[in-house]
């Protein structure tokens, strides 16, 4: 219970933190924006309605989150050090592994509300984008996108007159109601169809996009893992470094794979190095398909287990770390 | 293994050794130190920057590993949660997250040491009065001066009611009325019953409030003792009387010179110059002057004393 409670209360500091810093909202309200904005410029389908939109979206929710993630993961202890919080945390009765699993929660947390806006969007704006109506031909439904575009914009006015007014601290409270008001204009499309006419409450969105968001969204997750393991013992920009060369050769994991002539070292690489391509599935949604279960079942335990992985190991030399 | 509470800090032969990248010596912060701190005393670290006063703290609070030599806090190994537990501890420089108010600060502190919330916020409100933050209490702590931040310092150190209060440079950054508050506060930690181990190298802090010293130098202890067994010159008497006049003064010069074939030395004894800085501003306190910022710090916080 004790250990329970310790471990809330740090995560919850973690949260705070990175809700605080303004990288933080304006990664998440540049992601919602971008990703709205993309059905309103983006005119061409490629033989399929959305199909751009979509791939546009799923990149965005990818390589916001990436950067979100590495960028929190590789800050949060790196800052920890540089500032002493550290030295005053640790001084506590708090348990070292606890103290890092939090920070990977806190983390978590945080890229999951990314996450959360972004699938939001992403979903939104596959609606959005132009589609073919037996009724009026190509259609995009602009009042939808008008209202994804001015989310963010309307979240940072609102932190401003909260800062303003209850002197509450902007970056957390613009993230905060930028998760309400994506929320907001994503139920309030359900009133209205692609064409603009009202109607009785119906979501009219391809929610087979979900599953892909989802992928995305553990892809993050474990690179933050990653990220942090790497933290305990390098700064913020070597962290940034190895993640992004990481990156780079788990996308080419299987090639790499190949390319070991002896099947230990083949192995050794494939466990080593993160599979992303488990986690991009939307050339799957071409043509109206959907991800297998049995495949999203498959990369969320493939992700658990490397994430476990990298935390473990993380928190074992995070444990023998002196906090000088 | 239990605690015991007798036995606040045992060192014997404590060594720090920093190596280098290549895990080569680099150097040699702490060598063989031996320390033994009594329940309820005020034991001064002192020494100049770079001295090994806050190494030996970091081993003391389990941060670093010693290299060699054994610390025990409260019978336990330092970096034992139940040592923790029992230990309050101001840093250097205060080491607080920037985004967080001292409230919040506080609050998370005592969720740490999984305080009851009611407790907690008791403690909280009982702390801020005590270090003069109650009025800046939710705004965060990234914009404050030094010396406020030093205030949150003192409180985070004392949200557990700790037994060991471990202090490092504790006046530092803080206005003189500042400094006697927390030398008075040091004072009354120590007659509740608290072991109080104070690091610094303003010597009159340290004067004024230990009961023992350590004097380190590169490492190793040059010298230890209460402040009387050390500073007092035994070879020389002083004794103070009002003025009694220059024909009474010359008398009694002749008569210790005939007595003691010494020639004695007569001045008219001043005051220190805190003293009369603090005179000088409780004075215009009194005549209404009020002060932006932090207000001054008040009374220990009673949980403290309980």
């Amino acid at each position: 219970m004790f250990l329970c409670r310790q471990f809330l209360a740090l995560t919850r500091l973690t949260i705070v933190e990175s809700l605080r810093q303004p990288l933080s909202f304006l990664l998440s309200a540049t992601a919602t924006a971008a990703i709205g904005l993309a059905p309103l410029l983006l005119m061409h389908s490629f033989g399929e309605d959305g199909k751009l939109v979509r791939d546009t979206a799923l990149a965005i929710h990818f390589m916001g989150g990436l950067f979100l993630s590495t960028h929190l993961a590789a800050t949060c202890l790196a800052e920890e050090r540089r500032r002493g919080t550290l030295c005053s945390v640790l001084s506590k009765p708090v348990w070292p592994s606890v103290f890092f699993l939090s920070k990977f929660a806190g983390i978590a947390a945080v890229l999951a509300c990314f996450s959360f806006c972004a699938t939001l969007a992403g979903i939104m704006a596959e609606r959005v984008s132009e589609h073919f109506s037996t009724e009026q031909g190509f259609v995009t439904d602009w009042r939808a996108g008008l209202m994804l575009v001015s989310t963010p914009a309307a979240a940072a006015l609102l932190a401003g007159i909260v800062n303003y007014r209850l002197k509450r601290p902007f970056p957390s409270s613009a993230f905060v109601l930028l998760i309400a008001f994506t929320s907001l204009v994503a139920l309030s499309c359900g009133f209205f169809d692609r064409l603009g006419r009202w109607h009785p409450f119906h979501f009219h969105f391809h929610w087979a996009m979900l599953p892909a968001e989802i992928l995305v969204g553990t892809a993050i997750a474990t690179l933050a893992a990653v990220a942090l393991a790497l933290s305990v013992r390098f700064e913020g920009p070597a962290t940034l470094s190895f993640c992004f060369a990481l990156l780079v050769a788990g996308l080419a994991a299987d090639h790499i794979a190949g390319a070991a002539h002896s099947r230990p070292l083949s192995f050794a690489i494939q466990c080593v190095l993160p599979d992303w391509q488990q986690f991009w599935q939307a050339d799957r949604l071409n043509g109206g398909g959907r991800i297998p279960p049995g495949h999203i079942a498959g990369a969320v335990l493939y992700a658990f287990c490397y994430t476990s992985a990298a935390l473990t190991a993380g928190s074992l030399i995070f444990r023998n770390t002196e906090a000088s | 293994m239990r605690e015991s509470l007798d036995k606040p800090v045992v060192a014997h032969g404590l060594t720090k050794v920093f190596a280098d990248f290549w895990n080569r010596p680099k150097v040699r912060a702490v060598d063989g130190l031996d320390l033994e701190l009594r329940k309820g005393e005020i034991f001064g670290l002192l020494g100049p920057n770079g001295s090994g006063k806050s190494t030996t703290i970091k081993m003391i609070l389990g941060l670093l590993h010693p290299t060699g030599g054994e610390v025990e806090v409260f019978g336990l190994p330092p970096a034992n949660v139940r040592a923790k537990r029992l230990t309050g501890y101001l840093p250097e420089e205060s080491y607080l997250y920037p985004y967080l108010t001292p409230r919040e600060t506080l609050d998370m502190m005592g969720s740490i040491f999984n305080l009851p919330s009611a407790e907690r916020r008791r403690r909280i409100e009982q702390l801020l009065e005590m270090v003069g933050l109650s009025a800046a209490a939710d705004r965060p702590v990234g914009e404050f001066s030094k010396g406020m931040a030093r205030r949150v310092g003192l409180a985070q150190a004392l949200v557990n009611n700790p037994s060991l209060v471990i202090l490092d440079e504790p006046t530092s950054g803080l206005d003189p009325i500042a400094c006697r508050h927390v030398k008075d506060l040091t004072v009354a930690l120590a007659r509740s019953g608290k072991t109080v181990l104070l690091s610094s190298h303003l010597l009159a802090d340290v004067e004024d409030v230990c009961d023992r010293v350590a004097i380190l130098f590169n490492g190793r202890v040059r010298a230890r003792g209460t402040l009387t067994e050390l500073l007092e010159k035994r070879n020389i008497v002083r004794f103070a009387v009002p003025d009694p006049g220059s024909e009474a003064l010359a008398r009694i010069s002749g008569l210790v010179r005939e007595l003691s074939g010494t020639e004695p030395q007569i001045d008219h004894p001043s005051m220190d110059l805190e003293d009369f800085f603090l005179d000088v501003i409780a004075k215009a306190s009194r005549e209404g002057e009020t002060l932006s910022g932090a207000a001054p710090t008040c009374a220990p916080a009673p949980f403290l004393l309980e």
